[in-house]
């Protein structure tokens, strides 16, 4: 199946240091790749380094939480790229607080980048996807969508609203030759932000980006006859 | 350098086989464990580096032959797979209720027996993984598996277990769980209407259990379910 798609299109939504860079690396392996974040640096920065390697990349601004963005950011990659084979969601961010340490507005805009960019991605790519009979999409989790943290108050509803997402998808879409997976990192991933909060971390209590990556690359590869729809990553040591 | 080693239980011409050709083609020397000796042979003519060894994995000194023979012959082995499974389906009312002890016997205890056997040189070695292949009975209790599944979950949680004992130590335990049927002569003779697509694939369902056996331990895996893409869940 890789050699069937080496030509085609992976778009990676939510590219930072950490694993969304691996991500959009592992991948420009077998496709052309779109970046897609809010911020212009990273994005050019690892497009950069893909296409250095021979590889085609295309960073793209765009917010994940802006329709209007979305259908635009949609359009260019069709455009210079071509029809989008894998869809990679890994919006989000992590804001850290309990309930009355969090505001309405941190609540939300939580919600927005994990859940609502979710659908909203969705809704362009999968129509593409549907007249071909194939296809994948694929979402980042975390552990605060199956057991969160007391403060992850705007973290955890925002992650279990995206697997409910991953779920839905998956029992609509799987049928008509889609895959959906919904990968749950179940630990710290190893990039520069969090070393900053965890100094005393070692190397083998957190999971490595482009271990994770691999993770997404073999779901996007399944047989059709044995595919995984929730799965779990953690480092060996990890309690669980 | 030697092989590495796998031991494969309950190797029928099915999902068992197609696990020991998967190991085999990447360069494990397969330990392959069934009651059917006549099975076995064929299979070790046909598969590269595989031997066959007849055994009862429900019976504790036959265990413990045969594994002795299998590290004389092949090694340590640094990987199980645990395939073997012994199944009924019938009303609660209507099975022998021995039939749900000696399912106990083959998919719970024998993983107990296997992994206490050899789990401490995986261990020792700092490296290896114990994998399970299960079902959707591992977490669900439909009518008529009452001879069936509370010994498939069992089996899942005793994998658990073991995976957050053995785990911080190196040795990777993974739950494979196979929400279909799969493709073999006696399923298709029972669903002969369903189409191929209905049907999971030996040879997919094993690509799976390396794929679990060799992740990088930064980013392991415990459950993994596995379903073709048209099965309602």
């Amino acid at each position: 199946m890789a050699a069937e798609r080496a030509k085609g299109v992976t778009v990676v939504v939510g590219v930072g240091e950490g694993l969304g860079a691996a991500l959009a690396r592992r991948f420009a392996a077998g496709y052309r790749v779109a970046l897609v974040a809010r911020s212009a640096d990273v994005i050019e920065k690892v497009a950069g380094e893909i296409r250095a390697g021979g590889g085609v990349a295309v960073p793209i601004q765009s917010d994940a939480t802006v329709e209007a963005q979305i259908v635009a950011a949609h359009e260019r990659i069709r455009g210079e790229l071509g029809p989008i084979d894998v869809l990679v969601y890994n919006g989000g961010r992590r804001p850290i607080g309990r309930l009355l340490e969090t505001t309405p507005d941190v609540f939300e805009d939580t919600w927005r980048l994990h859940a609502f960019g979710a659908f909203l991605w969705a809704r362009q790519v999968v129509p593409e996807m549907l007249s071909r009979g194939s296809g994948a999409i694929l979402i980042t989790g975390a552990t605060a969508g199956v057991r969160p943290w007391p403060n992850s108050a705007a973290f955890g509803p925002a992650k279990f609203a995206v697997r409910g997402l991953a779920q839905v998808l998956a029992r609509d879409l799987h049928p008509q030759g889609i895959h959906v997976g919904y990968v749950n990192v179940d630990g710290g991933i190893d990039m520069p932000l969090l070393r900053q909060f965890l100094p005393q971390a070692k190397d083998e209590d957190l999971l490595k980006p482009s271990a994770i990556a691999d993770a997404f690359w073999f779901l996007a590869h399944q047989d059709r006859s044995a595919w995984t729809h929730e799965l779990d990553v953690r480092p060996f040591k990890e309690k669980f | 350098m030697p092989n590495p080693v796998a031991v494969v239980t309950g190797v029928g011409p099915g999902t068992g086989a197609a696990i020991a050709r998967r190991f085999s083609r990447g360069g494990y020397a397969v330990a392959m464990l069934a009651r059917t000796r006549e099975r076995l042979a064929s299979l070790e003519r046909d598969i590269e580096r595989a031997r066959g060894y007849p055994c009862d994995v429900t019976d504790e000194a036959e265990l413990d032959r045969t594994l002795g023979a299998v590290r004389a012959d092949l090694g340590v082995p640094r990987v199980l797979v645990h395939n073997a499974v012994g199944g009924a389906f019938g009303s609660f009312l209507d099975i022998d209720p021995e039939v749900l002890n000696r399912n106990f016997q083959v998919n719970t205890m024998a993983l107990l027996h296997l992994a206490r056997r050899l789990a401490p040189a995986m261990v020792d070695a700092g490296e290896g993984a114990i994998i399970t292949t299960g079902n959707t009975s591992a977490v669900r209790g439909k009518a008529t598996f009452a001879g069936f599944a509370p010994t498939k979950a069992a089996q899942r949680i005793l994998a658990e277990s073991i995976a957050r004992e053995v785990g911080p130590k190196g040795v990777h335990v993974a739950y494979v769980m196979i929400d279909a049927v799969i493709d073999l002569e006696w399923t298709r003779r029972m669903f002969s209407n369903a189409p191929d697509e209905f049907f999971i694939k030996p040879a997919a369902i094993a690509e799976e259990v390396w794929h679990v056996a060799h992740q990088d331990r930064s980013a392991w895996s415990f459950n993994v379910e596995l379903r073709p893409f048209r099965e309602s869940w």
